[in-house]
Formats: structure tokens, C-alpha cells, sequence
């Protein structure tokens, strides 16, 4: 029987796989080629047929329309799947993977930690996206470097600013678990550092570990998605001129968001899917974390006394 | 010792936000723009020669120059009512922030919990430009289907600004961030023990949550300022940027976009940011110690 803590887990995961297979498969279940477009065509009025040019809207032809030159927007989305879904998912893995392996180690090991104050410096104001915008503005636009590259240089940037928070989470965690007397009866009757780890350590961190990984996709989705809006796609930006417009080279979700910005007047069905595409998937990570913290910390809570 | 240890750090902070500045020009695409593919180059040197000229620029004054295409202008004139704007955008959406969270987080925590919470954590997670761009896509969708005006979704010239959308993106994610946070220390302060005697003793309810569990709940919401300011700045960018209202960041980037790109009005830009954080921060800490004093001596 599903109760309704589990029927959020469950939606959440079919969903989320959902999503892992089109990016897998995208490319092959795409109704046309990614370089397919169709800028004029006739549609039927009342008496007679009429010349239009492109962006087409949602028809049968193009089940959600063309954009303004005229490629299929279901078609660009099952190809840039992969690159949303699976570049978010990996990155998060590696920041997860990295910061937990030092903070557990470090929270072994260490003696105490010193708490430091969070200080005001010239940084404190300057959002995560904006080192990244510095460093990948001379290098994403028109690049010669090839996709996977600039998506290798992006992910790296994003893991190692990302890392830090996590490493924090998990070090004050494992030292506050350290101090529990199970932990320390263990210790005293003589277990080392790595049995520690292994069976009290990991166990107890299982369930936040998975949490934090949603929501470092989340986040790691959140940066992307505000690099598409200054025009650093995700694998590359083309920059064309004579007007001035970018275009995201992978097609990747953000990337398609952020390039039909100018679509909100008119033909809005240009940017409104790449959109749903984009929260339907982040209603996935929710639905997991929120399932998952459910079970979790169904923990018993003082009653109020208000 | 300690105030030269941090001085220290802040010095490095500062040398590396110099070094960040310069990196556009270090790595960076070489060769006719019109083409599609393009060389990248790489100059380390390069770091060394703009950070030279910018310190010497700032004692001859001409790092505080910056081009407007054939325009020279002078930064610190300019700054300010960019200054301002950022400064008002940032304080009025803060001062609701902090008066609907105590409202929600605090004093209705109940209903709030109960009928709140579920959505606000999925609310949350939405980032700010897509709430940006819903909104927009949203008060366009009105107008379309029912002729009606309803607010402004972005600035046409500067005289006139839209206010509405980009005060409601800017208090909506702290909002929530704060209502979560400040229920689950409501919760936890409502549960002490000297919230029993205080309803042993017959206390009245709107009493008790007014002077014990506000002015306890207090020190969460000032922990969480520095945290909550970054946010906030953070989303400035992005409504800045998406509402076309004029602002810090806009200069950082639209003046770049348009005139290429100038290091000393980068860095100048950067820097102006701290200044706009640390003085967001204090209003929003001024503002916390006024309500404590109230509730202290009223």
C-alpha cells in the first residue's frame, strides 16, 4: 500500500528515470535530424492556402512548434537532454563524492574544529556564478575548443566551487556523530578510524547523503540555468551577428530558455517548453528529496506547547 | 595579532578579485569575431600588466575613468545613482522579507506549517530566473487575453522603472528561505521550559510570543543575515539583468557588452559590489536591533 510520503518517493524516481532515459535515448526517438528546419510552409485557411515562415506553432507536423529559424524544439530537447540531465546529475556526484570523502575524513582525524566566523571580504557579495561568468566569458563564445571540452571546464569549475559546502555539512556532521556514545564505546573498546567509518559513520550518513545530492543537483541546475541567461550555454555558446544572438550549441535546456528570451511577446511556445521541460525535471528532484527526508526525519518532535 | 591576520586575508581576497577581473582578457578568443570558429589565446602576462596599471591608475585617478564608446566617464559619478537603485531594490524587498517572515515564521508558525510549508519547500527550489520569466510570461498572458494592464515586466527607460515584478522576485526567495528556517526555531523555542512557566503564570498567549519566543527566535534571524544578504544579491544580478532596471550589476555587465570590456570599471564594479553587500547588511542589522530595542524596553 502506498501511503503518501511513499507515492512522493516513488512519483519522484519514475519521473527522475523518465528523464535519465530520454537523455539517454533522446537522439534516436528525435522526430527529425538536429540540423532539420523548415524556415516557409502553407497552412490551409478558410478559401485558401497561405505562405508562413518560420517559428511554426505546435501542430501536428511539429508537436511543440519550431523556433525562429525553424528547427523542431522537440527535437533540439531530446538532444540537449543528456547534457541537462546527466552533466547536472555527474556534477553533483563529484562535488557529493569529493567533499563527503575529505569531510568524513577530516572529521575522523581531526582533533576539534575551530568554528570560524564567516568574515566580510570583497567575495562576500559575489555569487558563485559570477566567478564562473568571468572565467568562461573569453573562452565559451564561438569557441574552438570542442563541446566536450568547455563542458569538462564548466563542470570542473562548478565541482571545485561547489565542494566546500558540502565538505562543511559532512565534517560538522561526522563530528557531532563522533561524540555519540555508541561511537565513542566503539572507540574505547579499541576500533580504529576505518571501522569507525565504515560501520558507524557511513551508516548514520546514508540518508543525508541523498539529500544533499538532490539538492546539489538542484543547485548545480540553478547555476547552469543562470549562465544561460548571460549567454554561457552549457558546452558552448555561437555567437552570430548582424543581429547580435546567441545560440546554445548543445541545446542543452537552460541553453534553449536562455536564447528565446526574446520569444515572451510572441510565439511564446518557443521558450515555454524548454521551461516546463526545465521544472518538470526539477519537480523530480523534489519529489525524491522530499520523499526521502520524509522517511527520514519522521523522527519524534517535542510536542509544541503553544 | 588577529586584526593583522585578517587584514592579511583581506588583502588576498582583494589581490585574487584583481586576478578574476583580468581573466577575460587572458583567456580569450582571437581573430575576426565574424567567424564562427575561433582561436583561443592564452596570456598570463597579461594579468601582471593590468593589475600594474590599474594600481598606478588609481594615484594618477585614471583607473576611475571608463569609455562609453567615444564618451570618457568618470566612475565615481556615476556609481552613485546606480548605487542608489541597487540599494533600494535590495533594502525594500529585505524590509518585507523581514516583516513577513516574523509574521509567518514567527507569530502563525502554525498555520504557516500546516499549510504553508509543503509548498514553500517546492517553491524554493524554483530559481529565480525562471519565477522571472514565468512572471513575464504570465503578465503578458494576462494582457494578451484580457486587455489588461496589470504591472510593469521590465524598465523602458530609467525614468521610469518597473518596481513591482522585481520587488516580489527579490523578496520570494528569502522569504522562503526565512519562513522555513524560523519556523523550525519556533518550533524548537516553543517546546523550552520557560515557555511553560510562562503559561503557568498565566501569561496571555499574544504576550508570550511577543516578548519569549520573538526575542528568542531573534538570534537565528540575525545569524542567518550575512547568509540571506548573499542571496539576495545573487538574485540581483539576475532581476537586474531580466527586469532591465538599472543597477550595480547592470553596469558590470551591459557596459561590457556593449563597449568591450574595461578591467579598471570591472574591478571598480566588483568592488562597489562589496560595498553595496556591507551596506544592505547593516541596514538589515540596524533594523533587527531597533525591533530588539522595542521589544526590550516597551
Amino acid at each position: 500500500m502506498l501511503n503518501k510520503m511513499n507515492a512522493k518517493l516513488v512519483l519522484g524516481v519514475l519521473l527522475f528515470g523518465s528523464f535519465i532515459l530520454i537523455s539517454l535515448i533522446g537522439p534516436l526517438i528525435a522526430p527529425y535530424e538536429v540540423d532539420y528546419n523548415k524556415k516557409i510552409g502553407y497552412i490551409q485557411t478558410a478559401d485558401s492556402q497561405q505562405l508562413v515562415s518560420s517559428p511554426f506553432p505546435p501542430s501536428q507536423e511539429f508537436i511543440l512548434g519550431t523556433d525562429k529559424w525553424g528547427y523542431d524544439i522537440l527535437t533540439l530537447m531530446l538532444h540537449g537532454a543528456k547534457y541537462t540531465v546527466l552533466g547536472t546529475l555527474l556534477i553533483a556526484i563529484a562535488r557529493v563524492f569529493l567533499g563527503g570523502i575529505a569531510g568524513i575524513l577530516m572529521g575522523l582525524y581531526k582533533k576539534e574544529r575551530t568554528l570560524r566566523k564567516a568574515t566580510i571580504s570583497v567575495w562576500s557579495g559575489i555569487p558563485t556564478f559570477v566567478i564562473i561568468y568571468f572565467i568562461m566569458v573569453g573562452i565559451n563564445i564561438n569557441s574552438s575548443i570542442p563541446i566536450w571540452g568547455l563542458v569538462l571546464i564548466q563542470s570542473v569549475l562548478m565541482i571545485f566551487l561547489g565542494v566546500s559546502s558540502i565538505y562543511n555539512v559532512i565534517f560538522s556532521k561526522t563530528a557531532e556523530l563522533k561524540k555519540e556514545l555508541y561511537v565513542v564505546a566503539s572507540k574505547t573498546l579499541g576500533a580504529s578510524n576505518s571501522h569507525l567509518m565504515v560501520k558507524h559513520i557511513l551508516p548514520a550518513l546514508k540518508g543525508n547523503v541523498m539529500i544533499i545530492l538532490i539538492n546539489e543537483s538542484i543547485l548545480v541546475l540553478h547555476l547552469i540555468g543562470q549562465l544561460g541567461i548571460f549567454n554561457l550555454f552549457f558546452g558552448g555558446t555561437a555567437q552570430q551577428f548582424f543581429p547580435t544572438i546567441y545560440l546554445s550549441v548543445t541545446h542543452e535546456w537552460s541553453g534553449l530558455i536562455g536564447q528565446a528570451r526574446g520569444f515572451m511577446y510572441h510565439s511564446q511556445w518557443i521558450i515555454l517548453f524548454p521551461l516546463l521541460a526545465y521544472i518538470m525535471f526539477l519537480i523530480s528532484l523534489y519529489l525524491i528529496s522530499s520523499g526521502i527526508s520524509d522517511i527520514q526525519f519522521k523522527k519524534v518532535r517535542k510536542a509544541s506547547l503553544l | 595579532m588577529y586584526s593583522f591576520k585578517s587584514l592579511i586575508k583581506q588583502l588576498i581576497g582583494f589581490f585574487l578579485l584583481l586576478i578574476l577581473a583580468a581573466i577575460p582578457l587572458v583567456f580569450h578568443n582571437t581573430g575576426d569575431p565574424l567567424q564562427s570558429q575561433q582561436q583561443i589565446t592564452f596570456q598570463p602576462q597579461q594579468i601582471v600588466i593590468l593589475i600594474k596599471a590599474f594600481m598606478a591608475g588609481i594615484f594618477s585617478l585614471d583607473a576611475f575613468y571608463y569609455k562609453t564608446g567615444s564618451n570618457t566617464r568618470f566612475f565615481p559619478a556615476d556609481i552613485v545613482a546606480y548605487f542608489k537603485s541597487s540599494y533600494f531594490y535590495l533594502t525594500s524587498s529585505g524590509l518585507i522579507v523581514i516583516t513577513i517572515s516574523f509574521l509567518f515564521g514567527i507569530w502563525l508558525w502554525k498555520i504557516s506549517v500546516k499549510y504553508l510549508n509543503g509548498a514553500l519547500s517546492f517553491l524554493g527550489m524554483i530559481p529565480d530566473f525562471i519565477f522571472i520569466l514565468l512572471m513575464q510570461l504570465m503578465v503578458n498572458f494576462i494582457y494578451k487575453s484580457t486587455g489588461f494592464k496589470t504591472v510593469k515586466v521590465a524598465s523602458l527607460s530609467m525614468d521610469d522603472p518597473a518596481l513591482f515584478l522585481p520587488i516580489v522576485t527579490l523578496v520570494l526567495i528569502p522569504l522562503i528561505y526565512f519562513i522555513r528556517a524560523l519556523n523550525e526555531h519556533t518550533h524548537e523555542v516553543i517546546s523550552e521550559d520557560y515557555i511553560l512557566t510562562a503559561i503557568g503564570k498565566g501569561l496571555s498567549k499574544p504576550r508570550i510570543y511577543l516578548y519569549h519566543v520573538t526575542t528568542n527566535v531573534l538570534p537565528y534571524l540575525k545569524a542567518d543575515l550575512q547568509k540571506i544578504t548573499g542571496i539576495m544579491i545573487s538574485n540581483l544580478f539576475v532581476v537586474e539583468y531580466l527586469y532591465n532596471t538599472r543597477g550595480i550589476t547592470t553596469m558590470l555587465f551591459q557596459i561590457q557588452v556593449k563597449f568591450g570590456y574595461q578591467y579598471n570599471l570591472v574591478v571598480l564594479c566588483l568592488i562597489s559590489i562589496m560595498l553595496l553587500y556591507i551596506s544592505v547588511l547593516y541596514t538589515f542589522k540596524l533594523l533587527i536591533y531597533i525591533v530588539e530595542r522595542i521589544l526590550r524596553h516597551a
